[in-house]
C-alpha cells in the first residue's frame, strides 16, 4: 500500500499526467492486490498504463492511486485459470530502495518518502509473523497469509501463534535468532528445517561427515576440501522433512545437475559423469531458491537494510498484483513492458540533466568569450552575429535529423513542439503589425488548449469512448473558462477539439457517442439538443436548473436588444457576443418561446425585437 | 364621416406586428391588437367589408408604408377568422374566407340604433323600404346611412325575432318593413 500513492484527478475524473508522460494503454475492471491479499478499498478500476507510473481510478467511490515503475523491480503476468482472472504481478523494491529511488528519480516531497520509511516498518513488522500451520490440511503457510493457501480456511488464532514459535518449525531453536541465518541458507533452512546443532566455527566434510574446524580448508579425515566457505549444514538425518514441507524434492547442495543429461554430479565434478559435458555452474547456485517464490519468501528470516540486493532479499520484496477482471491483460502487460523497458523517467532526467549542462555549457562559453580576449572576432557584432548563426545551424541539424525518419521524428517530437512554439512566440513578438492581435491571441489560446496525450482507440482499448469523453471534459473546462462561454455546439467543438489535438483525429460520430456518455459518467458537462436539431455542449452547473440558465441568456439577450434599435439578428448578436451563428440562432429561438422577444420575419431577414405585444 | 386621418396605434409601426409570431402566447396578443386594429379602422373609414385579397400590401391597416411592412395575405385570413369565430365580430361572406364582413357593430347594435331612430321619427307601424332607411334623406345623418344590405337585413332579423318589426317581401327585390 505505501507504494500506492494518492493521485489526482482532472475535471474529467482521469488522472492528471506528468509532462512527458504518455498513456499506453487502458483497461476496466482491475483490482489490486497486496501479496495474495486482495485490496478491498481498491477492488475494481480504470488501470492506466503510463510510460511513467501505472495509475488506478476508481471514480464511482473518488479513489485514485498511482505507482512509479521505477518502483516496480519486475513483472510477470499469469493467464486466467478456471476462475481466477488474469493477472499481472509486480514486485516492487522494498521500502529503502523505494524511498531511495522515489529521491532519485522524481524529487518526490518528502513526506511521501516519510509515508513509505514509515510504511517500511510496518512491513518489516508484517514479515517477521511466523509461520502457522492450517489446521484442516496441516499446510504450512506463510506468517502474512491470512487464509491457509491450500485450502482456504481461515487461521483460527492468530494471536497466538503471532508470538509463539510456529508448530510446523519447531526445530529453529529459539536460541537461533532468525536473522543470525544468512539469507543464502535460506533455501537449505527451507529444505532441510530440521538440523543438528553444529557449534559455531566448525564445518562438516561432505564426503565423511567429519567436523572440522573452520581454519582447516580441507577436511582433515579424507582431505576433501571444504566447499561451503560460510558454516553449511550437512544434509539432514531425518529423510522425511522435504516432502512434508511441501517442497518438490531439489538437488541438495552438494550435488549439481547436468544441464545435459541432468544426472546429479558431486559438486567437486568439472564435467558430468554421465555425459561428459561440462559443469561450469558454480555449486551454490541451484541451492538458491527461486527469487519470486512468496511463501519462500516470507520464510525466510527477516534482513538488513544492507542486504537489499541478495536473491533472498528480493524474494522478500513487496507484491503488487493487478487483476483483469474485464480483460486486456496481454495488451497491459506488453505495454508495461515495454514502459519498463524504456525507462521513460530516466531519460527524461537525462535530458534535464543534458539541458542543465548545455546552459552551464553556454554560460561558461560566453564568460570565456568574454574573458578571452585575444578572440577578438567573437565579440561585439560579429560575436552576437555568429552565435545566431550557429543557433540555427544547430535547429535546421535538428530539424533534418528529426524528420528524416519517422521514429527519429517520435523521439524528437517533443523537441519539436518546443521549436514550433519558440518560432511562433518570436513571429508573435516581432511580427506583430502584420498581424493582428486577435490573430496571436487565437494562437496562444490554441497553443494553451493543445492535447499533448490524446485518446485513441489504441491507447484505451474498450474504454474509448469513455476516456474520450473523459478528456473532452477536460478539454470543455479548459475552453470554456478560457472563452467565458457556456455552451459550444458541438460541430464546432468537434473542430476546436480536432485542431487541439493535432494528430490522432476522432471522428464527429466519436465525439457525438463520447458527448452522449457526460451524463452516465457523471461529467460536469451536458449534450443538450435544441429543438432545432442542433446539438451544443452545455455546463452542467448552469444545467443544475435549465430554465435558470436560459434566464441569464435571455436576460443577455434582451440587453442586447435594448443596444440596438433596428432590431437583432443572430448574425448580429453572434459577432457581438463571439458565439457560432447557430448558437446565436438557437438562444434567440429560446428567448423568443419564452415570449420575451418577438420577431420580425422580411426578406431581408430575421430580426428580433423585444416583445412590445405583452405591454 | 372619414374626414379626420385614423390615428394608429404605436404598435403599427413596429416591424414585428407584421410577422405572425410563432410563439403562441405572444401570436394571442398579436391576434388580439390585429383586431382591435381592423375594427377600430373599418369603424373610422366605415368599412364593411374586407376584401383579403385587396387589402394585402395595399389597404391602411395591412400596410404600413412608413416600415414597409404589410401582414402576409395568410395572417390576414387567421387575424379575420380570429374576428369570426372568437370575438363574433365579423362573418364571411362565403366558404372560400375570402371576404368578411366586419362587424364593428353588431347586428344587435344596429337594430337597437335603427329601431330608436323609427322611434323618434314616429315611424312606428307604417311599412318602410329597406331603401328608405339605409339610402333615403332622412337617415342621412344617421350612422346606419349605406349601411349594406346584408347588414341591415341581419339587423332587421333581429328585430323581426324581437317582435319589433314584420318584413315583407316584394316582387322588386325591396324588402318593405313594418315596424311595430
Amino acid at each position: 500500500m505505501e507504494w500506492l500513492e494518492p493521485l489526482d484527478l482532472t475535471v474529467g475524473r482521469r488522472p492528471v499526467l506528468l509532462d512527458g508522460e504518455v498513456v499506453a494503454c487502458t483497461s476496466s475492471e482491475v483490482g489490486l492486490y497486496l501479496g495474495s491479499e486482495r485490496i478491498a478499498e481498491l477492488d475494481s478500476g480504470t488501470l492506466y498504463v503510463t510510460s511513467h507510473r501505472l495509475l488506478w481510478v476508481d471514480e464511482p467511490k473518488n479513489h485514485a492511486v498511482q505507482l512509479r515503475l521505477a518502483l516496480v523491480l519486475d513483472a510477470e503476468s499469469a493467464g486466467r485459470f478456471l476462475r481466477s482472472s488474469p493477472k499481472i504481478t509486480l514486485r516492487l523494491l522494498d521500502p529503502d530502495a523505494a524511498a531511495a529511488q522515489l529521491e532519485a528519480v522524481s524529487g518526490v516531497p518528502s513526506a511521501l518518502q516519510q509515508a513509505i520509511v514509515s510504511g517500511a516498518s510496518a512491513a518489516a513488522l508484517r514479515m517477521t509473523l511466523p509461520d502457522w500451520v492450517c489446521e484442516i490440511c496441516d499446510n504450512t503457510n506463510s506468517g502474512e497469509d491470512a487464509k491457509c493457501a491450500l485450502c482456504g480456511v481461515p487461521n483460527s488464532n492468530p494471536v497466538v501463534q503471532a508470538g509463539s514459535p510456529p508448530p510446523p518449525a519447531p526445530q529453529q531453536p529459539a536460541s537461533h535468532p532468525q536473522s543470525v541465518l544468512p539469507p543464502s541458507s535460506a533455501g537449505d533452512a527451507l529444505s532441510y528445517p530440521s538440523l543438528p546443532e553444529i557449534s559455531a566455527g566448525e564445518w562438516i566434510c561432505e564426503i565423511c561427515e567429519a567436523s572440522n574446524p573452520d581454519s582447516l580448508a580441507k577436511c582433515a579425515l579424507c582431505g576433501v576440501p571444504n566447499s561451503n566457505p560460510v558454516p553449511r549444514r550437512p544434509p539432514p538425518p531425518l529423510p522425511p522433512i522435504p516432502a512434508e514441507l511441501g517442497v518438490p524434492a531439489k538437488p541438495s547442495p552438494m550435488q549439481v545437475a547436468c544441464p545435459v543429461c541432468t544426472f546429479l554430479n558431486h559438486v567437486e565434478m568439472v564435467e558430468c559423469e554421465m555425459c561428459g559435458a561440462s559443469l561450469s555452474q558454480p555449486p551454490q547456485q541451484p541451492a538458491s531458491p527461486p527469487p519470486a517464490a512468496p511463501t519462500q519468501g516470507l520464510a525466510v528470516p527477516t534482513v538488513g537494510p544492507a542486504r537489499v540486493s541478495t536473491p533472498a532479499a528480493t524474494a522478500k520484496s513487496p507484491i503488487l498484483k493487478l487483476s483483469f477482471r474485464g480483460g486486456g491483460m496481454t495488451e497491459a502487460f506488453k505495454q508495461l513492458r515495454q514502459a519498463l523497458d524504456a525507462k521513460a523517467w530516466e531519460i527524461q532526467k537525462k535530458l534535464q540533466l543534458q539541458q542543465q549542462q548545455q546552459q552551464q555549457q553556454q554560460t561558461a562559453s560566453a564568460l570565456s568569450a568574454v574573458h578571452a580576449g585575444s578572440q577578438a572576432r567573437a565579440v561585439g557584432v560579429a560575436g552576437i552575429v555568429r552565435n545566431v548563426e550557429e543557433t540555427q545551424k544547430r535547429m535546421g541539424a535538428s530539424v533534418d535529423d528529426a524528420f528524416s525518419d519517422l521514429t527519429s521524428l517520435m523521439d524528437k517530437a517533443s523537441e519539436m513542439v518546443r521549436l514550433a512554439e519558440s518560432i511562433s512566440a518570436r513571429l508573435a513578438a516581432s511580427g506583430t503589425h502584420s498581424d493582428s492581435p486577435e490573430m496571436v491571441l487565437f494562437r496562444n489560446y490554441l497553443a494553451e488548449l493543445g492535447i499533448s496525450n490524446p485518446v485513441t482507440k489504441e491507447t484505451a482499448g474498450d474504454l474509448y469512448a469513455q476516456e474520450l469523453a473523459r478528456q473532452l471534459a477536460d478539454f470543455l473546462d479548459r475552453m470554456l473558462k478560457a472563452r467565458q462561454g457556456d455552451m459550444v455546439p458541438l460541430t464546432d467543438l468537434y473542430c476546436l477539439f480536432n485542431r487541439a489535438r493535432g494528430v490522432a483525429l476522432v471522428s464527429p460520430e466519436d465525439i457525438y457517442r463520447s458527448a452522449s456518455e457526460f451524463e452516465r459518467l457523471r461529467l460536469p458537462f451536458r449534450l443538450r439538443k435544441f429543438d432545432s436539431g442542433l446539438l451544443v455542449v452545455q455546463s452542467d452547473i448552469l444545467l443544475f436548473s435549465i430554465s435558470h440558465s436560459d434566464d441569464a441568456v435571455a436576460a443577455h439577450i434582451l440587453e442586447a436588444l435594448a443596444d440596438v434599435q433596428t432590431g437583432l439578428t443572430a448574425v448580429a448578436l453572434a459577432k457581438r457576443d463571439g458565439i457560432s451563428v447557430l448558437l446565436a440562432t438557437e438562444q434567440l429561438l429560446m428567448t423568443e418561446r419564452s415570449g420575451l422577444t418577438c420577431r420580425d420575419d422580411t426578406v431581408e431577414g430575421l430580426f428580433f425585437y423585444p416583445n412590445r405585444f405583452v405591454d | 364621416m372619414a374626414t379626420s386621418a385614423f390615428e394608429c396605434p404605436a404598435i403599427h409601426s413596429f416591424p414585428p406586428f407584421f410577422t405572425q409570431q410563432p410563439t403562441a402566447d405572444t401570436w394571442n396578443k398579436q391576434r388580439q391588437l390585429w383586431c382591435e386594429l381592423v375594427l377600430a379602422h373599418s369603424q373610422h373609414h366605415r368599412v364593411f367589408i374586407i376584401d383579403a385579397d385587396e387589402v394585402v400590401g395595399k389597404a391602411a391597416p395591412f400596410h404600413n408604408p412608413a416600415i414597409r411592412r404589410s401582414l402576409p395575405r395568410e395572417t390576414v385570413v387567421l387575424v379575420l377568422e380570429h374576428l369570426v369565430s372568437a370575438l363574433k365580430c365579423g362573418e364571411w361572406e362565403n366558404k372560400d374566407r375570402t371576404r368578411c364582413w366586419v362587424f364593428w357593430r353588431k347586428p344587435d347594435e344596429w337594430a337597437s340604433l335603427i329601431y330608436k331612430w323609427i322611434f323618434d321619427t314616429g315611424r312606428t307601424n307604417t311599412v318602410c323600404t329597406t331603401f328608405e332607411i339605409i339610402h333615403g334623406d332622412e337617415s342621412a345623418d344617421e350612422s346606419f346611412h349605406e349601411l349594406p344590405e346584408p347588414l341591415l337585413m341581419r339587423a332587421l332579423d333581429v328585430l323581426v325575432k324581437q317582435g319589433k318589426a314584420q318584413i315583407f317581401n316584394s316582387s322588386d327585390g325591396n324588402a318593405g318593413v313594418k315596424f311595430i
